[in-house]
Order: structure tokens, then sequence, then C-alpha cells
């Protein structure tokens, strides 16, 4: 959270872009994997919901007793793993995506208020914010999935509500800094409203800030899906979330240990990538090197 | 500096008051939990009796004054699950995990504050690479997919560590190292932006100007002046990590308050919940308060 | 008066993006014990990288190379940094260009000034807290006492530089570097505290090299003085000899920016057109022509430095030494 530089950022160069490694490699990943879960039902003929219970927990084509039928095996229930892996991949993404979304315009409506206004608006709302960051974010979020009944659509609402905190100090920040600036000034004095220099002069100020904390979260979304759907509350089965593969591979960890690798695998390299490329565009923008 | 504690101090209660509200708040936060305890095959006379018998009639305001009454005599509730106070269930739980995340954050700070000195030190090397990509590893995989490799390694491949339980310090280990790795990153950065800002200050250069040897200067000098920023990261890492045990002690089956507050929520024994959420948010804030305190006790332009 | 520093043929160059910038090409000075030495120059002719090279603290990206570099009898070159460690602060001290930065906040004064000292000697705690207390009151600090436990933001800009007077002075070194001491201070404190300066440099018998971009510090300080423009020394001399005769026509342009007193009002005052040249890559002739009102083609060669009087040398082709400035 506070490793993020907050200084209003320059618009990327674009000979800055192509030259760095970790943002090439990063959107590449992440561009193969929104691929890959846009053509699963290409890549794999299977069905993720289809039982097969003559064919549990068949393993990997590498393995023995593995096959080309199934190339990633089946799980407990005879589904193929990789139509499961890749259907699962739309819903990490789907869920990483609308949450970081709705959070950011929670998040950013809060950070702009404060940070433009300041006064009484910014103490009420900094208070908000250190209370958010007070709760334990994910026994709130499963408390509220138990008490409300699990569903995809609930997930991305409870971890919207929830991490909006990162967007607010960074916008509030960033706001506070133009707030300053001269051609705000400029703009006051020409008679314009409030919500028009918000939204005309500020905001578009704040976007690479914007996008750098929105890839950021959707990341950390995606992390706390999983976390939530390994401890049952999250995504409801028979979804496939990558998270709750890994569930269900915790009981055959002693000799089909590939059945909670692979889900994992794929959620650290997701996770990593999408935070490389984060991590790129901040370097990409920043004034400086890396901090 | 007694001024600026005892105005924090203020702030940190007013907080505490308002998260002990929303501990409150949140098993209201669907429908009614007379019903939901009276479960699926409870009738609607079960769903009513319930409500009066655990005062779920009054209004919200007047149950959250009998809480917050309780809570200031030292009592936390009844668990509705094991029929005793909750505080007899959550205490032991609660000192377990607190046990867990003091040696986790020793570890992540052993393995975060070399680490990020030294990249600080020498920036754009090597040794800073490694730093950075031992930070981005750390920040993008899931704590639950690390300690079930872990659990792989140690105990089904080689039966080096125990998987489960804490009956001996082996028993910690695993579970350490996947909670402290988890707070490491954002510690480890901050020490390296701070010390890579803090080498380039007009005061540093004052001290080499001086002939005072560099490693003198690095040790005596500029860690005392990047580390501030880094007490209050640490503390606060140290608050999400405790929160974030129960990822932790389920797949290493430590009985800990994280496990009992996710155990306690799908039994819907409102009051551990209720109580657990008010520990956390608690142990947060108390947290943050002492990191101020130590940050302005660190830094003489912050008291007073 | 006994030569303490010796400087040859000084190049500082820094690698950029754009390619290589000769930042110093090429000076050579001397300070002598008992003098005040001044460089003067404008924003970006390469008198601070010029000090930060004789201290040895250039960052990391610039390469600096001489013919020779002395303090007295050591030769600076060729010690190591841990041997360059041992005499700064002890032999030779600097004094930077903005106090409000240049104290470290998390410590006291005291500490501050007291490392100095145990620093480079066995002195003891009692020692070196006399030595402070004996330099803060010396470089016009009241109640000094009270000063060693307060912490570098309760003073004022113009305290904080006398507390690093003192710290440069706290081994009794025989050459202070001063980069420029008084130019992020009010005008009143920068008379005080050039004047104790020189009394300070007088009473210890050291060597001061001060950098400055201000003429009128000069003429009040100075004893011998070279001006320094686009990275190479341009002219070289006597206070009295720079003022009274200034040969090259930079300096004659810098002069003639002096307001004078008894100056008509309303009278536009000189500049000197145009702005230094670009030091990237290879750099031929006169780096001044392209600025001075008296540039002819034999200017695109280099230019040596030759002399306009005993000890007074400059570096242009024009005959020295016309009776009045002449602004370009």
């Amino acid at each position: 959270m506070s490793d993020l530089a907050v200084p209003v950022l320059a618009p990327a160069r674009r000979r800055r872009w192509t030259r760095h490694p970790g943002l090439i490699a990063g959107s590449a990943v992440v561009v193969v994997i929104i691929a890959l879960a846009l053509l699963a039902p290409v890549i794999s003929g299977y069905d993720p919901y289809d039982q097969d219970l003559l064919a549990r927990i068949v393993p990997p084509v590498w393995m023995d007793g593995g096959s080309w039928d199934h190339v990633l095996g089946t799980d407990q229930l005879g589904r193929d793993y990789l139509a499961r892996l890749l259907y699962g991949a739309r819903v990490s993404l789907l869920i990483g995506v609308s949450a970081a979304l709705i959070s950011g315009v929670i998040g950013t409506a809060l950070g702009v208020l404060a940070g433009y206004f300041g006064g009484k608006t910014d103490l009420v709302i900094s208070f908000l914010i250190t209370a958010r960051l007070a709760l334990p974010v994910i026994l709130v979020a499963l408390a509220v999935v138990a008490t409300i009944g699990s569903s995809l659509t609930v997930v991305i609402l409870v971890l919207g509500l929830l991490i909006w905190d990162r967007y607010a100090l960074v916008m509030r920040a960033g706001t506070q800094q133009l707030r300053s600036a001269d051609f705000i000034t400029a703009a006051r004095v020409q008679g314009c409203s409030a919500w028009q220099i918000m939204r005309f002069e500020i905001l578009p100020n704040l976007a690479n800030n914007l996008i750098i904390v929105a890839t950021l979260e959707i990341g950390q979304a995606i992390v706390l899906e999983s976390a939530l759907s390994f401890l049952g509350l999250g995504v409801p089965p028979p979804l496939p979330s990558w998270g709750l593969m890994v569930a269900e591979g915790k009981s055959y960890i002693l000799f089909d240990s590939w059945m909670i690798t692979i889900p994992g695998l794929a959620l650290f390299a997701l996770v990593l990538a999408i935070n490389m490329v984060g991590d790129g565009l901040r370097d990409v923008t920043a004034p400086e090197g890396r901090n | 500096m007694l001024r600026y504690t005892l105005r924090r101090l203020a702030s940190a209660l007013v907080l505490m008051l308002f998260v002990s509200f929303v501990a409150f708040i949140l098993v209201f936060a669907a429908g009614d939990p007379a019903v939901r305890i009276a479960g699926e095959s409870g009738s609607a006379a079960d769903a009513a009796r319930i409500r009066a018998e655990f005062g779920f009639d009054q209004p919200v305001w007047v149950q959250y004054l009998h809480w917050l009454a309780g809570l200031l005599r030292g009592d936390l509730g009844h668990s509705f699950y094991f029929n005793q106070p909750v505080s007899a269930i959550l205490l032991p739980a609660l000192a377990t995990t607190l046990l867990l995340g003091a040696c986790a954050i020793c570890f992540a700070l052993a393995l975060a504050l070399p680490l990020g000195i030294a990249a600080g030190r020498f920036p754009n090397t090597l040794l800073d690479r490694f730093a950075l990509l031992v930070a981005v590893v750390g920040q993008a995989m899931p704590s639950f997919w690390l300690a079930l490799l872990l659990v792989i390694a140690f105990s089904v491949d080689n039966q080096l560590l125990p998987a489960s339980g804490i009956g001996h310090w082996q028993n910690y280990v695993m579970p350490t190292a996947v909670l402290g790795y988890f707070a490491a990153p954002a510690v480890m950065r901050l020490t390296r932006s701070g010390m890579i800002a803090t080498l380039e200050t007009d005061y540093i250069r004052t001290s080499r100007a001086m002939g005072i040897p560099a490693g003198r200067v690095l040790r005596s000098y500029a860690l005392r002046n990047a580390i501030i920023p880094v007490v209050g990261v640490a503390s606060a890492q140290f608050g999400y990590m405790l929160a974030g045990s129960v990822v932790v002690e389920s797949v290493f089956a430590i009985p800990g308050a994280g496990q009992l507050a996710w155990q306690s929520i799908l039994r819907s024994d409102l009051p551990m919940v209720q109580a657990l959420v008010l520990c956390f948010a608690l142990i947060y804030v108390a947290l943050t308060f002492l990191a101020d305190i130590v940050n302005a006790w660190l830094d003489p332009r912050m008291r007073g | 008066m006994s030569v303490l520093l010796e400087v040859r043929d000084l190049t500082v160059d820094i690698a950029t993006e754009a390619g290589t910038l000769h930042a110093v090409q090429g000076i050579g000075f001397e300070v002598r014990r008992g003098e005040t030495f001044c460089l003067v120059g404008e924003s970006g002719c390469g008198k601070s990288l010029t000090a930060l090279a004789v201290m040895g603290l250039l960052p990391r990206r610039a390469v600096r190379t001489a013919t020779a570099m002395r303090l007295e009898t050591t030769d600076l070159l060729a010690q190591s940094e841990r041997a360059l460690e041992n005499l700064r602060g002890r032999r030779m001290a600097m004094i930077f260009q903005e106090p409000m930065t240049a104290l470290n906040p998390a410590f006291t004064i005291g500490h501050q000034l007291t490392d100095v000292l145990r620093t480079h000697t066995n002195a003891s705690a009692d020692e070196a807290r006399a030595r402070a207390l004996f330099l803060l009151r010396r470089v016009g600090i009241n109640a000094p006492e009270a000063r060693l436990s307060q912490y570098p933001h309760q003073l004022s800009g113009g305290l904080r530089q006398r507390v690093l007077i003192a710290m440069a002075l706290m081994c009794g070194p025989a050459l202070i570097v001063a980069d420029e001491p008084t130019t992020a201070l009010d005008v009143t404190i920068q008379a005080e505290l050039l004047h104790l300066l020189a009394e300070l440099q007088r009473e210890f018998d050291m060597g001061l090299m001060l950098i400055t971009h201000d003429l009128g510090i000069v003429s009040r300080i100075a004893d011998r003085v070279a001006v320094m423009y686009a990275g190479q020394i341009v002219e070289t001399g006597d206070v009295e000899q720079i003022f009274a005769s200034p040969s090259h026509p930079y300096t004659r342009g810098l002069m003639a920016c002096l307001p004078q007193p008894g100056q008509a009002r309303m009278q536009a005052l000189p500049s000197i057109k145009g702005t230094i040249p670009s030091l990237v890559g290879t750099l031929t002739g006169c780096r001044f022509r392209d600025r001075c009102a008296h540039a002819m083609p034999a200017c695109e060669s280099d230019i040596t430095l030759r002399p306009a009087g005993a000890g007074h040398d400059y570096r242009c082709i024009l005959p020295p030494a016309h009776a009045e400035a002449v602004p370009a």
C-alpha cells in the first residue's frame, strides 16, 4: 500500500514502454491467459461441469496413468482438469476486473472528495479509510458471504465494497497535490463548479495513478477471491474457481499433489503477471527509477 | 511528546469505538440472525423463541450498547456453539495466533530489512534485482498455495516437518515462513526506497564530507533516518498478517483465532464472530497507535 | 605563503544518455595557506563539481582525472577511499550551499558536532563537547550549551550554517572549501557570515576556497580569483587585477552587470546575451564565442591561458586589460 509513490505522474513516453522487460513480459502473460480463457471451449472440448465418475482423478498426461484424453487429468468428480482450469481463468478474471471496477468507483470518489474539499470532509473520509483498514478483510468477507449465501455476484460485490482503500489513499494524495496547482485556481476563477473541476481537471490528471492502482487491485481481488474459495466461502461449487480447485485437491495431497500445484501455479502466474504490468506502468510513468 | 501521544490516543479510542460498532453490525448484515440460527429446519416459533432468548427483538442500537457495556466489563459475550463465555475460548486461541504472528513478523523483518538495506545501498545491481524478485514473488503468491507447497515438500515428500498441530517448535516453522513471507515484500520495498532516498540527502553528504567512514554513515545515521517510515508499515503489516492468519491456520490445522473465526462463521456462532472481528480490529488500531508513538520518538520533527 | 592545494588539469566527465558531458575541462589553480581563493562563475559552469572533485565526493556517474591534485604533500589522486575519509573533516572540510537540509534531522547538534572530532581523534566525550561549545561561540552563537541538545529543525537557516561552519572547524583543517555558503540566506546574514569566514580564515591560518556567482562577495573577501565559464577557467589573478583590468570579455561582461552606485536611474541593466553552450560531445575553440561581441574566425581554435600581467592570466586572443569594462 505505502510503496506506491504518489506524485502525479507524467504521461508515459512511447520509448520507455517498449524498453521495459517487466511490463512486456507481464502484459504478454496476461494477454495469453485472457486468450486462453476466451478460447476455452475451443482448446478443451469438455464441459467443466461434466462429471464422469468412471474416470476420477486421472493424472495429467505426463504422469503414470495419464492419457491424452484428459491432458491435465480429471478431478475427484471426473471433470476434465484442463477445462476447469481454463473456465476458472474466466471466473478469476471476471471477479478481479469487476471487483476492481466497483472498488475503483468507490475509492476514487471518496479519495477525490476528501482531497479536494479537505476540512471536515477529509476528516470524515480519512476516518472511514482508517476504520476500513482496521477491519480484517478476509474475516469480514467470510462473515458476509456466510450470511448472505455465496454466489458469483455476492463475491464480486463483497470484494468490491471492501478493497477500495488503496484507491482512496492514492486519489486523495494526488488530489491534494493538484488542488494547489495554478490551473485549478484558474478554473475556479473562471467559475467552474467543484464537480466540473473534479471531473475535467483533476481526474484526467490522475488517470495514470488510477490505472496503476486498478491493475494492482485486480491482482489483489483475484488473490482474495481464491482465498475465500479455498476456505469454502467464495465462489460456490460447481463453478470452477482456482482457489476452490486447490481446496478440493487438498484431500489428495499425498499422492496427487498435482491437483494442488496446477491451479496454484495458474493463480501465481496470473497475479504475478498483473503485478508486473502494474509495476511496469509505474516505472514508465514515474519521473525517476523504481522506488 | 506527551501532547502528541494524548492526541493520538484520543483518535485511536474513537476509532476503536467505531470499529466495535461495525463489528457488531456485521452479523446483522443480511436478515434476521434468529432465523439463521434456527436453521432451515426451524419454524417461525423457534425463531421467535430464539429472538426473545438472545435479545434480538430489541432495537439494534440497544443491543449494541448492551454489548459494549459488557465489553467494558470484560465480558465478551456468550458463545452459542460452545455454550461458554466467549473469552474462555477466544483468549487461548488469540494467544496462539499472536505467538505465531510474532514469530512471523520477526522472520519477515529478518528477511526484509537486510535485503532492503542492501538493495538500497547498491541499487540496480544483481543484489537489488534479486531483492525485488523476492518482493514481487511474495506479493503474487497466494499464501494457501505456498503453504501447501511447503507441506508437499517438507511433510509429504520428505518427512522433515510436521504438517499440522502446535505441539513442538517444528510445528511453527512452516506457518511462520508462509505468514512472514506474506508481510516481507512491503517492508522490503519501503526499506529499499527509504534507503535510496536517505543516501541521496544533503545531510548524508555532510556526514561523508566530514570524513565519517561510509560503513558508519550507513549504520549509525542513514539507517536511523530510513527506518522511520518502515515502523509504520511493519506494524500495519503485522495487523494484516494476523487478520490473514485464517488461511495459514486452516492449512496447518493450528487452533488459533483465525481458525476459530472461520469455524465460528460456518457455525453461525455470532457472539464469537463479533468478538473476534473486534479483537483483530483493536489489535490493528493499537499497533498503529504504538507505531505512531515510536515514529515520533525516532523523528524529532514530529514531536509537539 | 605555502601552497595548500594544487590542482592541475582537472577534468570531470559525466556519462549521460546524450553522450559525455564535459563538465570541467582541464582546469588548474592553487590555494595558499592564509589566503582566500574565489572560484567565480554562473550556474552550470562546473564550479561546484570542481569542489566536489577536490573533496572526492563526486557522484558515481562522474569520472575525474587530473595530472596533479595535492593537499600540501598528500597526493589526493592516489588515496584510497578510506584514506580520503581520513582526510575529509580533518585536514580539508567542506561547507555546502543549503543549510536547511545539510544537518541530519534525527540527531542533536551536539551529537553531530562531537562525532566529527571523535571520528578523527581520540578525544573524549567531554573534550569534544568543550571544543564544540568553543567553536559555536566563535561562530557567533550565544548560549551554545542549549544548542547542543537541540535538533536542526529548531534552528534558523543562518544558525544552521554557523553550526556547519563550526562543524567544518572541529578538527582544525588546513583547507576549507565553501560552495556558495551564503546564497540561500538573507542578504544581511550573508554579510555577517562572510565576515565570519574571513576572520576564521585569518585566525586559524587556513586556506579558504570560496565558490560563488556573486562578484560583490568576491570583491569583499577574495585574495585571488579564478573566473570559470563552461567548464574552463577563463581568467585568474589577484582580486585587484581582476577588478581593475578584467581582460576576458566574459569577466568584463560580469563586471558590467554589477550595479554601480550613482548609476542613472531607469537605465537598463546590462546583461550578457545568450546562454552557456552545450558541454556534451567534442568541444573546440573559445566556449564564449557565441556570446562575444568580438568573436572572430581565430576563435574557432582552442585558446590557451596567456598572461595579462604578473600572476594574471586569461584565455582570449584579444589584447589584455582595457581601462574600462566593455559589455558584450
